[in-house]
């Protein structure tokens, strides 16, 4: 049962009860990420992530991962390119006191000395993530692609950068982006909607009113670019190839999706039976992402070196071919099942059933059931699948490599 | 097999495990098992690769096959009305796997990758790494074998392998979600009836490794790896240093956490875990911290590690339980995690532990009872894997920090 309110001061509440879950999961979706960063902030959004953690003006740092674990929930929080997200699952019988800490803590204290202790935890993040090239791969592929459109700024920042940054910036980001009419509370599972409202009422309603509109949202078809990044430290190359998809809010996202399944998903695939089951790629595929304003697609595979080349001409040749014919009567149906099943059995789960309504809420305002979501899918057609790779053709916008080669040559 | 219904759900999850895991390789064929989970789904029974993958796809099967140190373990999630087509699939892939010929150059290519692959990410190879040096071989091994090894394996080895070890006996199967019991009992007798026991092989243990091994790489952060012996699951001290583990690393004020990370900033990731298999079981320890401050973070580490069981509060006794307790709970809306639970107890102690007995069992937990566990298994001796551009000195292992 779906259920969705608004504060006077402009933070909304939404909520899917579930009787039978034996949990409930929630969050607060602060619509703010590293494209909402000016240059010199690079990095505040998930720095300010860790912060939050350190506390408010009642609780210090050690209180408030106290006060998490008496209740046993297990709280987390991620940040992406424009989205920040506080979430937590527990008991039914602590959901009160759960809703309390987390509201709690997002207004935080961002007291001096811990500003200083976690500038260190971050810049060792940054170097663990530095240790592992492949997943710097995506950070950098998605600057190539974006080029100066603000979803190419990085999520983590740079040592410069944090190591620049200064509390004060912090501060002054965190009164631009953390109003009320930017963030959404999402909750899940077993509770009571009409009394969680009531109880954020009394906890949030303090909170500075006011929204904060994305100043840039164009839509981008992505800047062409091929870079090949020499990196001795890999033993694969890792490739990451990207064009333009619909954005979080167009009808074709649905079909989008399936395109993606029919040509890249881990197993069953195009991309899966041509370069992963013959041995010529350790792992490949085809991911779509949705933001708002914008989409892609980026193919991506890693192989031994000598292969990487072919592997190039043979994920062109298949989105070639895709774009040219559409899939197969039988692909997309198969898509269809395997998409509808994973929606099925993760609709069991409150945490993936609150991280589900929560996201579509901050992109679209509203919110599909299960039963929606799965009959959206269910109508994608051939014309819709027809739309969409003439509106967001399947090629090769941008390509980024890392790992041992030199060079690699355009397909 | 051991089932539980979960009437308020729609799925079904099944995890079979064979006991036909890492350890039953032939020392020159290391990665044998491994292969064969590979090789197992390229066709099955009637059908050739491409037809069996369709056949779990149209049936919204999420199905994998994978080899650990004891058990090759397939797993499926599907909705109950699909229990019967799909588990025929699963017998398929289990007894009649056509291990394909002329697929084998380019599974070898694929797990040579994959092997290689692992090497880039070194929190995962510390670890690895650190399971070789603490237990004896072939438990400590790795089931994905070398490039050396997995490039020996012949089909003639996977079919002897799968002739003496993929058999019923040993094998356990665990069922959660919306199923009748009689109704499952009747499809696997139906499908698995004619499945031919095999011997039960005894395993040789080979020695341990080196207590202080250094890996060099040129890598950003120094990553810290530490072992010690603890006891078996169903051991009368288990819940103790389940206890012990919980005041370390459990929620977000563990011990490790709190004063590794929070107070001294050393770290991003640092924790500890409870780790066990039939023969042996430890605590591991993992922090990872940039090259100067490397040595710092392992004192305090280490420091934490032999002060565990003193100062003990009340206040942290009841976060281990509550989280304990929690995580529970939250098995009961996964079908896939409650049928993993199901697999597991009966491998480690031949029964289920009821959801009660479970709850008592962390309720039990107290302060003596944690005490007591450090007096009987202290953290010695340690195992030290350290990975990164210098090694670390051993001696941080007895600091008091």
């Amino acid at each position: 049962m779906f259920h969705h309110t608004e504060l006077d001061n402009g933070l909304t509440i939404i909520g899917e009860e579930n009787p039978k879950a034996h949990s409930v999961a929630m969050a607060f979706f602060v619509k703010t990420g590293s494209r909402d960063e000016t240059a010199d902030e690079s990095g505040v959004s998930h720095f300010l992530e860790h912060m939050v953690f350190k506390g408010s003006k009642k609780r210090d740092a050690l209180a408030v991962n106290r006060d998490l674990d008496k209740i046993g929930s297990s709280p987390n929080a991620f940040t992406s390119e424009e989205l920040t997200v506080f979430y937590a699952s527990c008991l039914p019988e602590f959901r009160a006191e759960c809703l309390s800490i987390l509201s709690d803590i997002l207004r935080p204290a961002l007291r001096s000395e811990d500003f200083d202790m976690e500038k260190k935890v971050i810049l060792e993040e940054i170097g663990m993530y530095e240790d592992q090239p492949s997943d710097m791969i995506h950070d950098y592929s998605r600057k190539l692609y974006f080029g100066d459109h603000p979803l190419g700024n990085s999520v983590l920042g740079s040592v410069q950068s944090i190591t620049d940054l200064s509390r004060s910036q912090m501060i002054k980001y965190f009164h631009r982006r953390y109003v009320s009419g930017n963030i959404v509370l999402a909750v899940a599972g077993n509770f009571d909607f009409e009394k969680l409202a009531h109880e954020a009422e009394k906890l949030c309603s303090r909170w500075p009113a006011g929204s904060s509109p994305r100043s840039e949202i164009r839509q981008t078809a992505g800047t062409e670019g091929f870079e090949v990044r020499h990196d001795t430290r890999t033993n694969l190359e890792h490739v990451v190839i990207t064009t333009q998809g619909p954005p979080a809010s167009s009808p074709l996202r649905f079909a989008a999706d399936l395109i993606a399944m029919v040509v890249g998903d881990s197993s069953g695939s195009r991309i899966y039976w041509d370069m992963v089951d013959p041995g010529h790629a350790e792992s490949a595929g085809l991911y779509f992402r949705e933001y708002e304003g914008t989409g892609v697609y980026s193919a991506t595979y890693s192989c031994s070196p000598g292969k990487a080349q072919k592997n190039l001409s043979r994920v062109m040749a298949i989105l070639t071919d895709i774009q040219k014919d559409g899939p197969t009567a039988a692909e997309l149906e198969k898509a269809r099942t395997k998409m509808l099943s994973r929606m099925v059995r993760s609709s069991e789960k409150p945490m993936s059933r609150m991280l589900s309504i929560g996201t579509q809420w901050t992109y679209l305002n509203k919110t599909l059931s299960v039963a929606e979501e799965m009959d959206k899918y269910r109508k994608v057609n051939d014309h819709q699948i027809r739309q969409v790779l003439d509106r967001y053709p399947l090629r090769q916008v941008s390509v980024e490599a890392l790992g041992p080669l030199k060079t690699l040559k355009q397909s | 097999m051991v089932a539980e219904r979960m009437a308020h759900l729609h799925s079904v999850a099944v995890r079979i495990l064979i006991p036909a895991g890492g350890i039953h390789d032939p020392l020159p064929r290391r990665g044998l098992a491994n292969l064969m989970t590979e090789m197992m789904d390229r066709g099955a029974g009637s059908r050739g690769s491409k037809q069996l993958s369709d056949a779990f796809e149209t049936l919204g099967t999420d199905y994998s096959i994978g080899a650990g140190t004891h058990m090759i373990a397939v797993t499926a999630t599907f909705l109950a009305e699909n229990l019967k087509p799909a588990m025929a699939l699963i017998a398929d892939v289990i007894m009649r796997p056509k291990l394909p010929s002329k697929d084998l150059a380019a599974v070898k290519e694929l797990v040579s990758q994959e092997i290689q692959a692992l090497e880039e990410e070194p929190r995962r190879q510390v670890m690895l790494e650190l399971s070789r040096q603490h237990f004896p071989s072939p438990f400590g091994n790795d089931p994905r074998g070398t490039l050396e090894t997995v490039n020996s394996i012949t089909i003639g080895d996977l079919e002897k392998f799968h002739k003496d070890h993929v058999v019923p006996n040993g094998t356990i199967i665990g069922i959660a979600g919306n199923i009748e019991f009689g109704q499952v009992e009747d499809t696997l007798n139906e499908l698995l009836g004619e499945w031919k026991p095999g011997k039960s092989p005894t395993i040789k243990e080979g020695k341990v490794g080196k207590p202080f091994t250094h890996v060099e790489k040129d890598s950003e952060q120094t990553h810290i790896a530490l072992a010690f012996p603890s006891v078996k699951v169903g051991h009368s001290d288990y819940y103790g240093a389940l206890g012990m583990v919980g005041i370390l690393s459990g929620g977000m004020s563990g011990r490790l956490f709190t004063e590794v990370r929070e107070k001294r900033g050393l770290c991003y990731a640092c924790w500890a875990t409870y780790t066990a298999f039939r023969e042996h079981a430890a605590i591991q320890c993992y922090a990872g911290s940039t090259t100067a401050r490397a040595q710092e973070t392992l004192e305090v580490m280490a420091g934490e590690l032999n002060r565990v069981a003193k100062n003990l509060t009340e206040e942290e006794i009841h976060r281990v339980k509550v989280g304990m307790r929690t995580s529970l709970f939250k098995q009961e809306d996964s079908s896939a995690s409650r049928a993993f639970s199901l697999s597991n107890d009966w491998f480690n102690l031949k029964r289920i532990r009821p959801i009660e007995e479970l709850e008592e069992s962390v309720a039990g937990i107290s302060a003596a009872r944690i005490k007591d566990y450090f007096k009987k298994h202290p953290p010695s001796p340690m195992t030290l894997v350290s990975m990164g551009k210098k090694p670390l000195d051993p001696a941080g292992l007895k600091s008091g920090k």
